[in-house]
């Protein structure tokens, strides 16, 4: 890791990039499945499970099926568009790591700041990634991709933002608008990754296999703390009956009661919000608990400016209805929208139809936080490559 | 006059006459309960907002609880709300809480009502405890004249405790430093007995810490009563013991009483036993431990819950602190035998890490 607060550490880096790839080359996706593999190795990474996550997802079989997925033309010439500054989000550890990939994969030079929370395990897995690197073979991708690290400076922050050619900007909102304000290069492409909302829309009838799906919203709600900009926050219930929802929640219940763990700062940051939200809650209809995690309050009406009120730790909004006149609340700050009893493509045709601004991804229940080459609304390793035509 | 006022009132004005340290059944168990229940029924009666949180939270408006039971309040929500019970216009102070620059701070609204029993109680409490004859007192803090309508904590405390004294001597200079000067015509005053009062940490920084060139210094029969928090000494680990013992081999001073009270809650503070060193409350204040469901606990730490029976402008009569403590029973000679709750305060809940990508 280049420690940037000394100025002389800039001369570490290289501004010239001079190795441009095309995406998805082998010599790259071999480095990630040698880093996959030294991450699966160590035991102590096993208390993280989002580390485990990103070592499956940059195994090689995945990132051949994630290639595929994207369908790019085999007789397309397309390269990285040289050197990417990436600004990545401090909360969630492999934060850094996945916007690393999407450099990487893309065929780029990096530049990333490493955040200053969660020092130790990001220090313990920057000497690792340092320790591949030296390996002879890996050599072109050491001289290309640098770690840096510095306390806020607008002054650093605008030398790196000049130099890039696309930028990866993750984090708040104010985050991105202050990168926004600084001096780019004339063809810069900024990626912004911002302050995003989720909701889910839930059918369920007889048949529906509760403890399965329950399964799967509890990895998208609590792996998170429910703050991931995935994770969902309101509960649409979709022409459903009352008692299969109280099913849902009990299970849900039970699930959380044997695996949810809070802390007693997060304890008191979950009774704030509690609070916070009833009071700032519109079209309130009942506040219901179930067990010791989870709490519900809900609505009689749905309204815009929903996403301005965030469950935390296991609180959230749910809304009854029997039409889909709910897709009217969406706006931009909707990200995520996970589905499960309704058709996928009958929702997006919706969103498509009614010309929604936002919601950029509609999964199953349970895929939440599953990151893909396809992200806040962006064709990833498209948008950081270009393509040379012959025509 | 508000809805239900005359109820609390009278209830206030018979609850004041007992003993501040009675801490029989009927007292504190029975009598506290019962004031608690007319508090909350004020304060819902009165204040929309409040009202409507403890409707929402299906706590019913005409039963009384026990006060395990009753509901409490972050104690953030004076930080991000304006929150109050009494009109606007009836308002006579802010007060505000010491925060961080760049933080939020809590805004405690106070009428002439609420500052009075503030005052009575805080009377109440320190003379049946110190005593009622007066005594001069160095204050750590510089000398304001302006009478300013926002009141910081610290302002807040010295108005509070500045009834133990006949003379009040303000020791910090411009630059917040301790004015040598005055500080030697403090040691030179002729007085049986002699009070200094500071934060805990301005105590520590700008007393103990100075550069004191005069030689002995013998503050014997003097009495040092601070609050505030042991945040900062914490890192510099510094704990309550090592922070008497200090304070005895440099100054001599014998007498060294921590108390323990918050800005959300003026007057019922809480005094740390002569004896056995823990906190205890009056008969105006109770502490309830929670653990991180929120179940209320006797052994062991938790978050702490503050109930006082003071604040009627605002609805900060039960609230959930971010400090962490806990109830211990432990021998002592004043605690024992009078029935005495004895706690410790282990500061302020570490800020533990989110996960997720959101920055809110």
């Amino acid at each position: 890791m280049i420690d940037l607060n000394k100025s002389k550490n800039f001369s570490k880096l290289n501004f010239n990039c001079d190795q441009i790839l095309k995406p998805f080359e082998k010599r790259v996706i071999e480095f990630l499945q040698q880093f996959s593999n030294s991450l699966m190795k160590d035991k102590s990474n096993l208390e993280y499970p989002e580390i485990i996550a990103f070592a499956y997802w940059i195994r090689r079989s995945n990132l051949k099926k994630l290639q595929k997925n994207l369908n790019i033309l085999t007789n397309e010439y397309r390269i990285g568009r040289g050197l990417i500054l990436h600004i990545p989000p401090s909360n969630v550890i492999t934060g850094f790591l996945y916007s690393w990939v999407f450099g990487l994969l893309s065929g780029n030079s990096n530049i990333i700041k490493i955040p200053s929370s969660n020092n130790s395990v990001n220090l313990k897995i920057i000497n690792l990634i340092k320790k591949i690197l030296s390996k002879k073979k890996n050599n072109f991708l050491a001289k290309n991709n640098f770690f840096v690290s510095y306390n806020n400076n607008e002054d650093i922050n605008k030398i790196l933002s000049l130099k890039a050619d696309c930028r990866l900007i993750w984090g708040g909102d104010k985050t991105v608008e202050k990168f926004k304000s600084y001096k780019t290069k004339i063809h810069n492409i900024d990626l912004v990754f911002a302050d995003r909302y989720s909701f889910s829309v839930i059918k369920l009838n007889e048949k529906t296999n509760i403890k399965h799906l329950v399964e799967g919203f509890y990895n998208d709600a609590f792996l998170m703390d429910q703050n991931a900009c995935s994770s969902p926050h309101l509960l649409i219930w979709y022409k459903t009956q009352e008692h299969l929802i109280d099913n849902f929640w009990s299970e849900l219940e039970m699930k959380s009661k044997i695996k949810y763990k809070i802390d007693i700062g997060n304890a008191f940051k979950k009774f704030e919000s509690k609070i916070n939200n009833l009071i700032n809650v519109k079209n309130f209809s009942a506040l219901r608990i179930n067990g010791k995690t989870i709490t519900r309050i809900e609505l009689n009406k749905l309204q815009n400016g929903i996403e301005n009120l965030r469950g935390k730790f296991g609180q959230f909004f749910e809304f009854k209805t029997n039409d889909t006149s709910f897709l009217k609340i969406v706006s931009k700050k909707y990200q995520t929208l996970s589905v499960h009893g309704v058709s996928k493509n009958f929702l997006i045709d919706k969103i498509t139809l009614m010309k929604l601004k936002g919601i950029d991804r509609v999964v199953d229940v349970g895929k939440s936080n599953s990151i893909t080459l396809l992200w806040d609304g962006y064709d990833i390793i498209r948008t950081l490559s270009r393509v040379i035509n012959d025509e | 006059m508000k809805i239900r006022y005359k109820e609390y009132y009278n209830f206030f004005n018979n609850y004041y006459k007992n003993n501040p340290f009675d801490h029989s059944i009927n007292t504190k168990k029975n009598l506290f309960n019962v004031g608690m229940n007319i508090l909350t029924k004020f304060h819902q009666k009165n204040n929309k907002t409040y009202g409507q949180i403890i409707k929402k939270l299906n706590f019913q408006s005409n039963k009384d609880y026990e006060k395990e039971n009753l509901p409490f309040l972050p104690v953030t929500i004076f930080k991000d709300f304006d929150i109050h019970t009494s009109d606007l216009k009836m308002i006579d102070a802010i007060a505000t809480s010491s925060g961080t620059t760049g933080s939020k701070v809590s805004k405690i609204y106070l009428d002439r009502n609420n500052v009075l029993n503030q005052l009575r109680v805080l009377t109440k409490i320190l003379t049946n405890y110190f005593g009622t004859k007066k005594y001069p007192m160095l204050v750590f803090a510089k000398k304001t004249a302006n009478k300013n309508e926002f009141l910081n904590a610290k302002l807040a405390a010295i108005r509070g405790f500045s009834i133990l004294a006949n003379e009040l001597i303000f020791c910090l200079d411009e630059q917040n430093n301790m004015d040598h000067d005055v500080f030697k015509k403090f040691l030179e005053i002729p007085s049986k007995r002699k009070l200094i009062f500071g934060f805990t940490y301005d105590i520590w920084e700008k007393l103990y810490l100075s550069d004191l060139k005069y030689k002995k210094i013998n503050l014997s029969n003097t009495t040092l009563i601070h609050g505030g928090g042991w945040k900062k000494l914490e890192n510099i680990k510094v704990d309550n013991k090592t922070f008497k013992n200090k304070i005895f081999k440099k100054f001599k001073i014998k007498r060294v009483i921590n108390y323990y009270g918050m800005i959300e809650q003026t007057g019922s503070i809480f005094l740390e036993c002569n004896e056995c060193h823990n906190f205890f409350p009056s008969i105006f204040s109770d502490i309830l431990i929670r653990n991180k469901n929120l179940d209320t606990i006797t052994n062991g730490a938790g978050l702490i819950q503050l109930m006082s029976l003071l604040p009627t402008s605002y609805p900060g009569h039960n609230i959930l602190t971010q400090d962490v403590g806990e109830i211990v029973r432990e021998n002592c000679k004043y605690c024992n035998p009078r029935n005495i709750k004895q706690f410790r305060i282990f500061g302020r809940v570490k800020n533990s890490d989110i996960r997720g990508c959101s920055n809110i």
